[in-house]
């Protein structure tokens, strides 16, 4: 009996030292190829290793140094169960997300608590939990989370240069805008401009801005605010951001003051000039969009010639060619490139080539959600104008079933209508959109809301 | 005795009739005719003389235009962006 234990002892230990043979076998081979800076082959190498046990800390650290050279789309085909047994902050965050969008708003914290505040992933994690804390209409403790998370990210915006410093400025400015979006919520409208203008005009983000503020405007009752946000986006800077919902709200706008034959006039644009343009990216989408990964050669095709095909897809181009989502991914997809032509002999090419056909087709995926995303877009506004034009005409004709009209006709306007901070300037608009002055448009419209009874013969 | 004889005589007929049910006979006017333009209304108008209608509030049917009660799905959506 006792030599059978022994030999079962036996068997285990030996079974025991082969396995951290090889471990530590890999551990040396990643970090050989670290040092060659085949950085996606060093991943692989190490991390494989560790699906179903927790690495020891000094693996845990090179797999993070890896990590911040490759970017996380490695661990995208990762289940939970292998995310965990890594045990590692960038596996932390990824599995918070998941559980994030799965409305599993518990597990996201918990993912999240052993966040270290050093980490650079750190920022994101206060993202990801604020945004928890939002899902669960804990708006105070989402509010400061998100400020707690501008901080951080402003912290390492102002260590870093170049690229990383433009993933930190977006991130402190996400986390500013999603601030600005729970006050929108809570109908705070005037503090949620206030936040919103907490965005520099050069900032990527801040396009995106302009539509919820003139939203936040809108509902605060300031129409000619709200118009004026929306006409920048007819300037030449901001064309390839248009958006449909910005004249939907456009003409929501009119209709507020009444102005029904410009309200109308925004609905008829809509119909013959966005909508057969949106129809003409269908059939060019349909066409094309079988060839194998068009979506991903689209965005490296020249923006005259994108232009040529079609004007919005032009301006979805370069909207998505801003996304830090695409930065990130193409980043990854020109360091597999570079590590497969630098053709050292340890790489192993057939992984980066696999690894680069992955990042191609998520590319790929993403530019074709988003083109089908934006004409969907288009025709379900086209519903909502629809509605708009039968209660322009259901209130023209209970005016004209009252005897009614409107007190004041249709005027060019008066400076008196224009509602001012005490810090706003003012300058009259003379047709050139100045860089400066982008955003802070506002019209002057009169309200015509004001009824009188009509005249027999007028 | 006669006198007698008569007495329940008249009393047993008149109970007799009194127990009879009346038969009431209800006769109408076969025919009548009315002259209206000869009929005079006693009272002063209070009514304008022409046609009117009287004016009744229209319900105002509003339809749920498009709006805008926050911006969730974009704060999910900018994370997924991220990366």
């Amino acid at each position: 009996m006792k030599t059978f234990f022994l030999f079962i002892t036996l068997m285990f230990s030996s079974n025991l030292l082969a396995q951290t043979k090889e471990i530590e076998e890999a551990y040396r081979k990643a970090i050989f190829h670290y040092k060659k800076k085949d950085y996606f082959t060093a991943l692989d190498v190490i991390a494989k290793k560790f699906k179903f046990q927790t690495p020891k800390p000094k693996i845990q650290r090179l797999i993070e140094v890896l990590v911040g050279h490759t970017g996380t789309h490695f661990f995208n085909t990762y289940t939970d169960l292998e995310l965990r047994k890594l045990n590692i902050p960038t596996t932390d965050l990824i599995m918070a997300k998941r559980n994030l969008y799965l409305g599993k708003y518990k597990y996201t914290y918990t993912r999240l608590a052993r966040m270290p505040k050093a980490h650079r992933l750190y920022p994101e994690a206060l993202l990801v939990k604020a945004t928890a804390y939002m899902k669960e209409a804990n708006y105070s403790k989402a509010v400061k989370t998100y400020k707690q998370c501008a901080e951080a990210a402003f912290q390492w915006e102002e260590k870093l240069d170049d690229k990383k410093q433009n993933y930190f400025s977006i991130l402190k400015e996400t986390c500013i805008i999603d601030i600005a979006r729970i006050h929108f919520k809570m109908k705070n409208y005037k503090l949620a401009i206030r936040n919103y203008e907490n965005i520099p005009k050069t900032s990527f983000k801040w396009p995106y801005t302009l539509l919820e503020k003139a939203w936040a405007y809108y509902y605060d009752g300031n129409y000619n605010r709200s118009l004026g946000i929306l006409l920048t986006y007819n300037s030449p800077l901001l064309e390839s951001y248009f958006t449909p919902e910005a004249e939907v709200l456009k003409a929501l706008n009119y209709f507020k003051l009444c102005l029904y034959e410009d309200a109308l006039d925004v609905v008829e644009k809509y119909y013959t000039t966005y909508a057969p343009r949106s129809n003409k990216l269908k059939n060019v989408i349909l066409n094309q969009g079988k060839k194998d990964l068009y979506y991903f050669d689209l965005m490296f095709t020249p923006i005259s010639d994108s232009e040529k095909e079609n004007k919005f897809m032009r301006n979805l181009v370069t909207q998505m060619s801003k996304r830090i989502k695409f930065n990130l991914d193409l980043n990854s997809f020109y360091k597999i490139n570079k590590e497969i032509y630098r053709n050292n002999k340890s790489a192993n090419v057939k992984l980066l080539l696999s690894m680069q056909k992955d990042l191609k087709e998520q590319i790929n995926h993403y530019v074709k959600v988003s083109m089908y995303r934006f004409i969907n877009e288009i025709h379900s506004l086209s519903s909502e104008m629809f509605n708009l034009k039968l209660e322009i005409l259901s209130q023209k004709r209970d005016l004209a079933y009252r005897n009614k009209t409107f007190k004041k006709d249709r005027s060019r306007g008066n400076f008196e209508n224009i509602k001012r901070q005490p810090s706003q300037e003012f300058y009259t608009f003379k047709n050139a959109f100045w860089a400066d002055e982008l955003g802070d448009y506002s019209l002057a419209l009169s309200s015509t809301c004001k009824t009188r009874k009509k005249e027999l013969y007028e | 005795m006669s006198k007698l004889i008569l007495l329940v005589l008249t009393i047993l007929f008149s109970t007799q009739a009194l127990a009879q049910k009346k038969k009431v006979i209800y006769k109408y006017k076969e025919y009548e005719k009315f002259d209206l333009g000869d009929m005079e209304i006693k009272g002063s108008i209070i009514a304008p003389g022409d046609l009117s209608v009287k004016e009744r509030r229209r319900k105002v049917f509003e339809r749920d235009l498009f709006h805008k009660d926050n911006f969730d799905e974009k704060i999910i959506e900018d994370i997924k962006f991220i990366r």
